[in-house]
This record gives structure tokens, C-alpha cells and sequence, in this order.
């Protein structure tokens, strides 16, 4: 491969000797980083998938809206269109009061007569079924409802279901951000230490390269790169790892068991990949822009 | 062109390692610095670098105001300058072809360019047949040519040895000594420091003494002896 700048291939270099001169220190960052990316990665899935079964939970995002008995058949139409341009709703169903009674009678078909003064004087009102997003807020879905729909007669939210399950999300996802937040702690220790050994082995040469003249960029450069390739390693590794546990121990163990579905792999191959990628390279390019700057001021 | 006037240097322990130092010396010039260990040799070279800055005092090197130059203009700087250690600071597990190029890769010269210079400073130092020895292979004297031709690849305006001649035998010394006269005869400016005394009796050129932080000698030897 040839680079139009001589400097950079020069850098790249220099920046393959460190890593091959501290093989034993640039193999366990890459093993460290590599380790933290797939716990991150497999918390990752694990609450994807969670939150996935958690969704299918009946009566989890939905909120059931009766229609008040004065709204006529086109007012009734209305609220329908007007729901759905409510952010967050995704989407409504109708239910008529007729099919609702008939549900009622089908549920209790032992006691049937009970209904039977009801079905010329329906008691139950028209309803929407609202289906909104996940992730969203329930009370400002339902402040949203109140303030834009007409003609509603009450609005059912199963809250404590609701509750429930946003609490267990916020459990996951304040485990999830201290185990990612100390898990990087961990992965940027050992690089500071890994590019700190490679800027320690060649403290003569930053020497020699400081009294010819050459810039702190030139000097840092292949450092810079030592971390990248370090964080580039990792996150493909970490990706094909990945891939495998989600493979045979998502995949085909958890799958087999009927009551939880597992999203497929390429739901979450897109995040994974980019999120690896993303902090690998973070990681890698902190590692050494730290332990430079810990180098500099030790040796100005 | 180097000018440096009024220059004190007191070091943060409260050693004054030299003190109202006034010195020119003009382009093309060849002067020994001299002086006993404490004096304000080592001081004076590490100003002259820009590896210390004075404590007062107005420094100009090259074109350079040496105390009020931006920290990123410094390596520009030192590419005008080229420096021989006293321990000659090569590679051991590069080549000597390597050991000169890597001054060259440094200030982002291409390749083709390197190997064509290279070679030419390594023929002007007689280690041409030597370019991929290892510096392990070769003699001090030749080490220290390595160093020189590394000192001298980058183009410098102004060669500085700091004891060239220190550890070698009679024959090396000279050897060194004409090849840095040769240096200074195709037009650089050369500043050898040494301990040397016989051998600055035998160049008599310029001779600046330092002791005690101060320039207690200045003068320029006339003719060339005939013995060393």
C-alpha cells in the first residue's frame, strides 16, 4: 500500500513495531477490550430481547379510550384519525359497543341469559384500543389524549402493570450503564498501559526525534495509531464473538423454550457493530491521548 | 547567525549556571567552546537547542528569537541545526542506512529523496560500503561518522559536536576533526564542544572559553600547527 503522505507511512510504521516490540501487552489490551465489548455487547442483546418480551406482554402500552354515548358515527370517526397523529401513538383499534357486548356474552356464554335485556339496550360504550410506543412516557400519551380528543368518556391505563414493568427497564438499564461505564474504565486502564510501555520503550527515539525537529504530531501520531488498530482489533473480534454466543446460546437454547422469543441476529447486528466500533476506537484514541500527555508532562 | 546577549541562566535549585553570556558567531564560522566540567558548557548547549530557555536575556539562532518562539515553531527551529551526541545516540537494531534515514523521516521527506541522500552523506563520511551494518558492527570512530552523517542529512546551517573526539585514539580524533572541517569548508557554521585542548591548539580557529558561567576567553588562533 502506498500513502501520498511519507510522514503517515512512516507513522504506520513505527506504530506496527511498538505492537509487534510489546506483543504480551498489546495482545491483552486487545483480549481486555475484546472481553469488556462482548459483556457490553451480550448485556446489550440480553435487554433488547427483554424489552422485546416485555412488549409483548397484553395490556402493556396499550390504553383502551370509550368513547363518550353524545359523540354521533362521524365524531366517533374522528377521534380514530386525530389519535393517530398523537406523537408516540402507533396505532388505534375500533371496537363497537355491539362487538364488545358479543365478547361479553361469548366470556359468560353459561350465564348468557344475564345479557339478554342488554341487547336492546346496549350499556357499553365504543372504545379505541391504543397501542403506543414502548419506550414512551404513559402519562404524556395520556396528557396528549386529553388534550387533543374530544368526546372521551374515561381513558384505561393498566398502571400498575405499566409501573411494573418501567421500573424493571430502569433496574436493567442502571446495571447496564455502571457495568458499561466500569467495563470501559477497566479496557482504558490497560491501554493507557499498553501505549505507556510502547512510549516508555521508545523514550530515545522521542528524544533523538525531539532534537531533529520533528513535530508533536509527528511524534504522536504513531501512538495514536498503536490505539486505533488496538480498538479496531478488539471491536471486530468482539463482533465475531458476538455472533457466536448470540448463535448457539441465544439462538438455538434460549429459542427452544416457547414462552420467549429472541429477536434474530441482524435486529441487533447493526447497533452492536457500531457501537463496538465506536468504542473501541474511543477507547484505543483515549488510551494513547493519555498516556502521551502523562509522558509530556513527566518529561518536559 | 547566532547572537546571544545578556543571557543568564539560573536553574530552579538556584544553581546560576551562567551569567551575562554574550557571544555572536557568524555564519560559516568553525569555534571550539571550551571550558571545565561545571563551567556552563552543557547549559549553554542545551540554550542553543532550545531544550532550556534563559532566564534573561535575548537568544538568536538562525533567524529564530530563541526566547520568544512558540512552543510549535521549535522543531522547525531545530531543523536548521544538526546535532552530534557525545554518546552518538544510534539505533542498534536499525542499519546505518536506517540510522541516517530516520532524521529524514522524521521532517516527512519522501523516500526516493531519502535514499539518494543518504547515500551521498554516507560517501561524504566514508561509511558508503557500510550502509546495512548493524552500529554494533562498527567501530567508535565509525559510530561516531554515523552520527555525523545523521547530524548533516537534514541540510542544517549550523553543525554542533559535542566531544567529538572523546574516547577515540589519535588517528580517529583527526579523522573526525577533518571530516567536520571539511563540513565546515562546504559553507555550515560548526561549534565543537570539547575537552580537547591539543586538538583546538592544532585547528587553531576561533576559541571561546566558558568558566564559571561566564565567557572568560574569546580568541581566533591563527595558522595551523604541524603537530598534534
Amino acid at each position: 500500500m502506498k500513502f501520498k503522505s511519507p510522514k503517515i507511512a512512516y507513522s504506520l510504521k513505527l506504530a506496527t513495531n511498538g505492537l509487534f516490540k510489546n506483543k504480551v501487552m498489546t495482545l491483552s489490551s486487545i483480549f481486555v477490550l475484546l472481553s469488556s465489548l462482548v459483556i457490553m455487547g451480550t448485556f446489550y442483546v440480553v435487554i433488547k430481547n427483554i424489552n422485546y418480551n416485555i412488549n409483548k406482554i397484553d395490556g402493556f402500552n396499550k390504553i383502551v379510550l370509550f368513547v363518550d354515548r353524545d359523540a354521533d358515527e362521524y365524531e366517533t370517526e374522528e377521534i380514530g384519525k386525530k389519535l393517530l397523529e398523537i406523537k408516540d401513538i402507533e396505532s388505534v383499534e375500533f371496537k363497537h359497543k355491539d362487538v364488545a357486548l358479543q365478547e361479553q356474552v361469548e366470556q359468560y356464554e353459561e350465564s348468557e341469559f344475564l345479557f339478554e335485556t342488554y341487547k336492546n339496550d346496549n350499556p357499553l360504550k365504543d372504545s379505541y384500543i391504543i397501542t403506543y410506543a414502548p419506550d414512551a412516557d404513559v402519562e404524556t400519551v395520556k396528557l396528549n389524549i386529553e388534550r387533543n380528543i374530544e368526546h372521551i368518556s374515561k381513558l384505561n391505563v393498566n398502571m400498575e402493570v405499566v409501573d411494573q414493568i418501567q421500573n424493571l427497564k430502569n433496574v436493567v438499564a442502571i446495571i447496564f450503564t455502571w457495568l458499561m461505564l466500569l467495563l470501559l474504565a477497566v479496557s482504558l486502564f490497560v491501554i493507557i498501559n499498553t501505549i505507556k510501555l510502547s512510549v516508555y520503550a521508545r523514550r530515545d527515539e522521542i528524544a533523538l526525534m525531539r532534537y531533529i525537529g520533528a513535530t508533536s504530531t509527528f511524534i504522536s501520531r504513531p501512538f495514536l495509531i498503536e490505539g486505533l488498530v488496538i480498538g479496531i482489533i478488539s471491536a471486530a473480534s468482539a463482533f465475531g464473538v458476538q455472533y457466536l454466543i448470540y448463535k448457539y446460546l441465544m439462538l438455538e437454547l434460549i429459542d427452544q423454550y416457547e414462552i420467549i422469543s429472541i429477536l434474530p441476529f441482524s435486529d441487533v447486528a447493526y447497533v452492536t457493530i457500531l457501537g463496538f466500533v465506536a468504542i473501541g476506537i474511543a477507547t484505543g484514541f483515549a488510551g494513547s491521548i493519555i498516556s502521551l500527555k502523562k509522558y509530556n508532562q513527566e518529561n518536559s | 547567525m547566532i547572537k546571544i546577549t545578556n543571557v543568564n541562566k539560573t536553574y530552579p535549585n538556584g544553581t546560576q549556571a551562567l551569567r551575562n553570556l554574550n557571544l555572536e558567531i557568524a555564519d560559516g564560522e568553525f569555534v571550539f567552546i571550551v571550558g571545565p566540567n561545571g563551567a556552563g558548557k552543557t547549559t549553554l548547549t542545551k540554550l542553543l537547542l532550545r531544550e532550556e530557555r534563559p532566564t534573561s536575556g535575548k537568544i538568536e539562532i538562525n533567524g529564530y528569537d530563541l526566547t520568544k518562539i512558540k512552543e510549535k515553531k521549535v522543531p522547525f527551529f531545530r531543523r536548521t541545526l544538526g546535532f552530534v551526541f557525545q554518546d552518538f545516540r544510534l539505533f542498534n537494531n536499525m542499519t546505518v542506512f536506517d540510522n541516517v534515514a530516520f532524521a529524514m523521516h522524521v521532517v516527512g521527506e519522501p523516500s526516493r529523496v531519502i535514499s539518494k541522500r543518504v547515500y551521498k552523506f554516507l560517501k561524504l563520511v566514508n561509511l558508503e560500503a557500510q550502509a546495512h551494518h548493524y552500529p554494533m558492527q562498527l567501530s567508535g570512530g565509525e559510530q561516531r561518522r554515523v552520527a555525523l552523517a545523521r547530524a548533516l542529512v537534514n541540510n542544517p546551517q549550523i553543525v554542533i559536536a559535542d566531544e567529538p573526539t572523546s574516547n577515540s585514539d589519535p588517528v580517529m580524533s583527526v579523522e573526525m576533526m577533518e571530516l567536520l572541517k571539511k563540513i565546515n569548508d562546504l559553507g555550515k557554521t560548526v561549534i565543537v564542544i570539547t575537552h580537547d585542548i591539543k586538538m583546538v591548539q592544532y585547528y587553531k580557529k576561533r576559541v571561546i572559553t566558558i568558566s564559571d558561567g561566564i565567557i572568560a576567553d574569546d580568541h581566533r588562533l591563527g595558522g595551523e600547527s604541524d603537530e598534534v
